[in-house]
């Protein structure tokens, strides 16, 4: 078995690291203190070398991002960090705060640093009230420590820290949609490049604001505290994918849990090894290897490395997701759990555009009608044809996201719709 | 033509409450149409469309095939059919408009010398301003994109899809084509963009399908159908059929959001062009979308009111039958409307209107583009408040008061020979000065002139004025245009959004769009002066025409040491054509002053004029209630309810020997005449208006007069005739030509 | 009648102090609002955040209306809001569901008649790896099985108060400025 690098999560288990003290007693703050003493461009040079890339899904890599905020102006800037996790079988990031609040914290003082912002907004999903109040505690205890605030360490540099709780929107997790929500607007995802400059020339009120995820900026700690090198060698996959991901295991598995897992571990090794396999007497029958919006996947291939690249060799139409891995039995029912699926893109999607307002819409009367056994044999060539009207041509990655399950399922499991079609009834009685 | 608003008032409420009592029926009846419509095309039926229209879907392969035979013909040969963008014709007037706007633009930044940016549209190459969007490169070189939420006055928002092209470009480092929203990706050099590539028309099909899949089919009784976006798109574009079964999203129908405004919010495909419009334009945020996803719909808050006064435009904009005029529901099919260019009488800021009449009788009023007053918007009392030209109780025949002291119906022969002898016969006993003309500020520049020219050249009288309260004639120092471009905005004692509709959106426009400072006062006060003083020439003073003449006075030293511009403005549609056909007591046509155009008018007109100043309207009241005056005569306006002070009109009308009033309503003033004159609206006939600006507008008879009514002009030319002189005017053009002729030619110059 | 004093009026300003416009301050003066109106939206309340912050009422709906955690009606003084998402769903989140629709004697996004409970079916909580998951006022409970469910809603009704709503935990200190 490879060997799991505990960077993130190295302390997760010590007594009390939500803590500010606790939390220094193991070294917390250092990272901040060195990056004190650097420029910003010498952090995103280690940012650079560490290969970092975003944690929330994309993957885009987290040094470009921060290299294209504008250098030279007198606006100001400012870090947003994306603590809106709501992919279904994401819960990684809310460890991580519950936990670790501190290392995001620091993660958010760095990136402040990098991209010259002063002022830090963390934007977290509504439904996190105790994740809210354990980084808001942390922030509190760090304004107190004089970390954040006026003139901090010294450095004659003033930095704010501020938690924005949201609503209730598994949408404002687009980073678009969030700069929506953070400015008080319904959460709806805004014009991109090539129709708008890029967030980080002109974001939320037209100011340079990158949007970070909570575990890539908490990453930045042990990169700045390890070196940027250092970070890189770590990683069994493709040269493309370095570090550690978390990734929360759900499912039909023995040992459900938030794990950080080393990119490029073998999904075999993660599915039956990390989470202790499928549970007993049971057998896999598909996963969905990085939240609800990268679809279904086959029992095989399984001996691919988990990592950015590894999941798109293996099939994946979305690639590796936000790390949330949710692992089926055979006593699945496909056809209802595409229905729960079709039927959350349904109540999250914002209704600006067209596709998936009113594909999503027609595609959760479908599977209504399906599911109550009115369904024709056209209807999965129907559903498949809506699919292709909404992919590619809906504004954010929403309606896209929520076409890759409908796709996959009728992709594999084609009989098990063809069952309710012909009997009304599923193929698997749970 | 005073058209008292009282009337216009009841008539609206009248029909509001007709409308109220039949929206439940109009309802049920809507739902028993859908209902036959969804039986029509029962399961069976649309099974097998639905399976064909797969058929034909796999058919045309999603895959990027070789470039339609026209992007090869760069110079400019024949279109094949597919090709051919959607005629001309089925663009509605308001789609045109756009792509005329478009046009023009670009062609008057290219010679302007503007940085320009080469793309080619389908293999047709074209030549459009840096940073122009592609939707509007699109319509440059000819081809047609299809539409919704896109509109050129409001922030692109790429909701709809519907605007979906293939485009090439740089992107991430390498040149690839994918498809975008055209109408918020500008134009890049070297771009090449596809409207009709097979994987266009299979979105462009796909979107119409979803757009369609919860709209109601209730074309048939829908008020937008045959100018309905959504109806013309889906012809050009649309898929034959469809294969959504399911039921159809349910709201309440015809939901009233306001005396004018009707919602139905089954047929809203959430464009959100009407919340950006009350967001961006109107800046009242009334309409805001609600709720999410499928259920996201359009709403006021809480279903209070929408009280803006540009509601009507949101109706206007509107792509599908959502919003619909509650004056307009039901009452024509847009095939059967005649539609006329016209100004709207309701204000003095002269919006470009079409007057839009079914079998005679006004049925809508629609804005027209004219970029340098409404841009395209009108408000509500403009849209709303010229239906008084239909009412019923409108003045059809002459009246005369007889020996039973009530007012009775009388030939136009008799009612004129009448006035004609009173006044030969007051003139005669008490002198020219006994005879007193009261003009309109709502009557054309040529009825105001004829009037003028009858009182003073036939009568011999200088006792005219047209003015309700005493005030001065300031010309604007600025178009309404202009005021976007000021840094500094101030505002005195008005509501300017009610007051001067079109004002104001030019305002707010300058305000939210381009950063300007606007200052909103009771009184000329030290606030505006240190505004004023802050904003030097970058700055505009807006006043009413009504503020206390020190006020003005005030206002003008002070925009004249600073720099800042003065515009005072006045109430009526013609309250500058009144003034400057020279409807006061002591100036000529053009404003001309007695001494500057005296000689030139006696020769003109052939006769000597009168040299002493008259009594302005205050005077000539007085002067009824002296008894020095024994006739008044009152051309389209309404003193008795209108005048500053109401009782001493009602005291002079009363007191006055002979009333003769011009009308088209029985108001308080034609209630006590002695003879009253029915004449035609401002739909009924041609003429010029200035409005505030003095920027000079025709309008154009949109409808038949009304029972034996006639235009001013002609009444009082008829009258002309009686009085012995034979007057050769034939048409309204005849007066302006004349009144254009009367001012003395330096003034005509200095006049505008 | 209008809930909102100079205090209430100082903490929404105090959160706007902290964002480069004063809109911004909607979702959790919005928030704030859910607090001082016993954990639900009226129409009011709306408008005294519209009005305060100097917006326009409609948006301020269009906002509130858009997330789902702003109570449009009414909700008890415990809401227990079962994840039916994905990880729940397969491990039995519906059977969980149901039976607490039967037990309280609701259906999914009702209050019962004494005003105690408000049940509902709520997307992805963010607890896939402890699923089936509840979230009761601030609380999550995860884990959790029909008989644990039945011991918790026994608690709730004896509990003296509960926090009905995250709002409804007092908002931290945000530190020294």
């Amino acid at each position: 078995m490879h060997e799991q690098h505990q960077i993130l999560y190295k302390h997760r288990f010590v007594e009390g690291i939500k803590g500010i003290d606790v939390y220094r007693n193991h070294g917390g703050y250092e990272a901040f203190r060195k990056a004190l003493t650097m420029t910003p461009e010498a952090i995103i040079d280690e940012v650079k070398l560490s290969g970092l890339r975003g944690r929330g899904g994309a993957g885009f890599p987290t040094h470009i991002k921060w290299a294209s905020v504008p250098k030279n102006t007198d606006q100001e800037h400012y870090l947003i960090i994306n603590a809106d996790e709501g992919e279904p079988g994401t819960a990684k990031d809310r460890d991580l705060m519950n936990n670790l609040p501190h290392l995001l914290v620091e993660g958010c003082l760095i990136g402040m640093l990098a991209i010259r912002a002063r002022k830090c907004y963390i934007y977290i999903r509504g439904e996190y009230a105790e994740p809210w109040q354990n980084v808001q505690r942390a922030i509190n205890e760090a304004y107190r420590a004089g970390f954040i605030g006026k003139n901090v360490l010294g450095s004659g540099m003033d930095f704010d820290v501020y938690t924005h709780l949201g609503a209730g929107s598994y949408e404002c997790g687009e980073e678009s949609a969030l700069i929506s929500s953070l400015m008080g607007e319904r959460g709806m995802p805004r014009l991109k490049a090539p129709s708008a400059p890029l967030y980080t020339v002109s974001g939320a009120w037209q100011k340079p604001t990158p949007v970070n995820n909570v575990e890539t900026i908490a990453t930045v700690v042990p990169i700045i505290n390890m070196g940027g090198a250092e970070y890189a060698k770590i990683g069994y996959g493709s040269p493309r994918s370095r570090g550690t991901k978390l990734t929360s295991i759900s499912g039909h598995v023995k040992k459900p849990g938030v794990y950080e897992i080393t990119l490029g571990t073998p999904m075999r090794e993660v599915i039956y090894d990390i989470a202790g396999g499928i549970r007993d007497g049971h057998t896999l029958k598909t996963y969905i290897p990085g939240g609800s919006s990268t679809g279904f996947m086959m029992p095989e291939p399984l001996d691919y490395p988990m990592d950015y690249e590894g999941v798109v060799t293996a099939g994946a139409m979305l690639g590796l997701g936000s790390g949330g891995l949710i692992v089926m039995d055979e006593t699945t029912p496909i056809v209802p759990v595409t229905k729960r699926l079709v039927d959350f893109y349904h109540h999250e999607s914002c209704g600006k555009c067209t596709p998936c307002r009113e594909g999503l819409n027609w595609l959760a009367k479908i599977y209504d009608r399906i599911l109550a056994g009115g369904g024709r044999p056209q209807d999965l060539d129907l559903i498949w044809d809506i699919c292709d009207n909404v992919r590619g041509k809906s504004f954010c990655g929403l309606g896209e996201g929520a076409i890759v399950p409908v796709m996959t399922s009728i992709k594999y499991f084609r009989d098990e719709y063809m069952s309710y079609i012909k009997s009304g009834r599923d193929l698997v009685m749970v | 033509m005073s058209e008292n608003d009282k009337n216009t008032e009841i008539h609206t409420a009248q029909t509001n409450t007709e409308e109220q009592a039949n929206a439940p029926k109009e309802s049920t009846d809507q739902q028993a149409a859908q209902q036959t419509i969804a039986e029509a095309g029962a399961m069976p039926a649309s099974a097998t469309t639905a399976q064909e229209a797969e058929a034909a879907g796999r058919v045309a392969d999603p895959q990027p095939t070789a470039p339609p035979v026209s992007s090869t013909q760069a110079d400019g040969g024949a279109r094949t059919v597919e090709d051919t963008p959607r005629s001309e014709r089925d663009r509605t007037p308001a789609e045109k408009a756009d792509a005329v706007k478009v046009q023009s633009d670009a062609e008057a930044a290219k010679a302007a010398g503007v940085e320009m940016t080469k793309v080619t549209v389908d293999g047709v190459e074209v030549e459009v301003p840096k940073g122009t969007l592609v939707i509007e490169a699109c319509f440059r070189a000819g081809a047609d994109v299809p539409y919704f939420c896109y509109h050129p006055r409001l922030t692109s928002i790429g909701a709809c899809r519907m605007c979906l092209v293939s485009v090439e470009l740089e992107m991430f480092g390498a040149r690839r084509e994918s498809i975008f929203t055209c109408c918020t990706v500008p134009v890049a050099e070297g771009m090449a963009i596809k409207t009709r590539t097979p994987e266009v028309k299979k979105a462009q099909n796909g979107m119409l399908e979803f757009l369609l899949a919860n709209h109601p089919l209730d074309c048939p009784i829908c008020d937008r159908g045959g100018e309905c976006p959504l109806q013309n798109m889906t012809v050009a574009y649309g898929p034959p059929t469809s294969r959504f079964i399911e039921e159809k999203r349910h709201f309440p129908k015809a939901y009233p959001i306001s005396d004018y405004v009707v919602l139905d919010r089954e047929r809203c495909i959430q464009c959100m062009r009407c919340t950006r419009f009350c967001e961006e334009i109107s800046g009242d945020g009334q309409l805001a979308l609600l709720n999410r996803g499928s259920s996201t719909e359009i709403g006021t808050f809480f279903g209070h009111d929408f009280t803006s006064n540009f509601s009507g435009n949101t109706i206007e904009i509107c792509p599908v039958g959502a919003l619909l005029s509650r004056t307009y529901r039901f009452a024509a099919r847009p095939w059967e409307i005649s539609s006329s260019d016209s100004i709207c009488s309701k204000c003095g800021n002269g919006c470009n209107v079409a007057l839009q009449t079914r079998l005679g009788e006004l049925v809508r009023v629609n804005g027209r583009t004219n970029e340098d007053v409404n841009e395209e918007w009108t408000c509500d009392r403009g849209k709303f408040g010229n239906y008084y030209v239909n009412d019923e109780s409108r003045l059809k025949h002459p009246l005369m008061r007889r020996a039973d002291g009530a007012l009775h119906p009388a030939s136009w022969d008799e009612a004129l020979a009448a006035v004609a002898e009173r006044i030969t016969r007051t003139k005669a006993e008490f002198g020219a000065d006994a005879i007193a003309g009261i003009g309109s500020t709502r009557c054309t520049v040529e009825d105001n002139y004829l009037f003028g020219k009858m009182l003073r050249a036939l009568v011999g009288t200088n006792n005219l004025d047209h003015r309700m309260l005493p005030h001065g004639f300031e010309p604007m120092q600025t178009t309404i245009a202009e005021i976007e471009h000021f840094k500094t905005i101030v505002s005195v004692g008005m509501k300017l959004d009610w007051d001067q509709p079109i004002v104001y959106l030019r305002v707010f426009k300058a305000y939210s769009k381009k950063g300007a400072n606007w200052i909103k006062a009771d009184v000329v006060d030290n606030t505006v002066t240190e505004a004023l003083r802050a904003g030097g020439a970058d700055a505009v003073l807006l006043l009413p025409h009504h503020l206390p003449q020190d006020q003005i006075d005030r206002a003008k030293k002070l925009c004249a040491s600073t720099g800042a511009k003065l515009n005072v403005l006045l109430p009526d549609c013609n309250s500058w054509g009144a003034a400057r056909a020279g409807i006061l007591p002591d100036r000529l046509p053009g404003l001309t002053a007695f001494r500057e155009g005296r000689a030139h008018l006696d020769s003109f007109w052939k006769t000597p004029l009168p040299t002493a100043s008259g009594l302005d309207s205050d005077g000539i009241f007085d002067a009824v209630s002296a008894g020095r005056v024994q006739m008044l005569y009152i051309m389209g306006s309404d003193p008795a309810t209108r005048f500053h002070d109401t009782e001493k009109a009602r005291r002079a009308l009363e007191a006055a020997p002979f009333v003769v009033v011009q009308e088209l309503f029985l108001t308080e003033t034609a209630k006590r005449a002695d003879i009253v004159l029915p004449a035609a609206s401002f739909a009924e006939k041609d003429g010029t208006f200035f409005n505030i600006e003095g920027r000079e507008q025709k309008i154009k008879q949109a409808m038949p007069v009304k029972g034996d009514a006639r235009p001013d002009w002609r009444i009082v030319a008829d009258l002309m005739g009686r009085l012995g002189t034979p007057v050769p005017y034939f048409s309204a053009r005849d007066i302006y030509r004349e009144y254009n002729r009367s001012i003395p030619k330096a003034e005509a110059v200095a006049a505008r | 009648m209008p809930r909102f004093t100079s205090e209430t009026k100082a903490r929404i300003d105090e959160i706007a102090g902290r964002y480069p416009d004063r809109r911004s301050a909607l979702l959790p003066a919005l928030w704030v609002a859910q607090e001082v109106y016993d954990g639900w939206l009226p129409e009011e309340a709306m408008q005294e955040v519209a009005d305060h912050l100097g917006m326009s009422r409609a948006e301020v709906e269009g906002v509130a209306s858009y997330y789902t955690m702003y109570n449009k009606e009414p909700v008890g003084r415990h809401h227990i809001e079962i994840c039916q998402n994905i990880s729940c769903m397969i491990l039995g989140s519906d059977d969980l569901i149901h039976h607490c629709e039967h037990r309280l004697g609701v259906g999914s996004g009702e209050t019962t008649d004494d005003g105690m409970f408000t049940l509902s079916r709520v997307e992805c909580l963010g607890a896939c790896s402890n699923a089936p998951a509840v979230q009761i006022g601030a609380t999550y409970h995860e884990n959790v099985t029909k008989e644990r469910l039945d011991t918790i809603i026994e608690q709730l009704k004896s509990a003296p108060s509960e926090v009905a709503h995250p709002a409804q935990a007092k908002m931290p200190e945000q530190g020294q400025f």
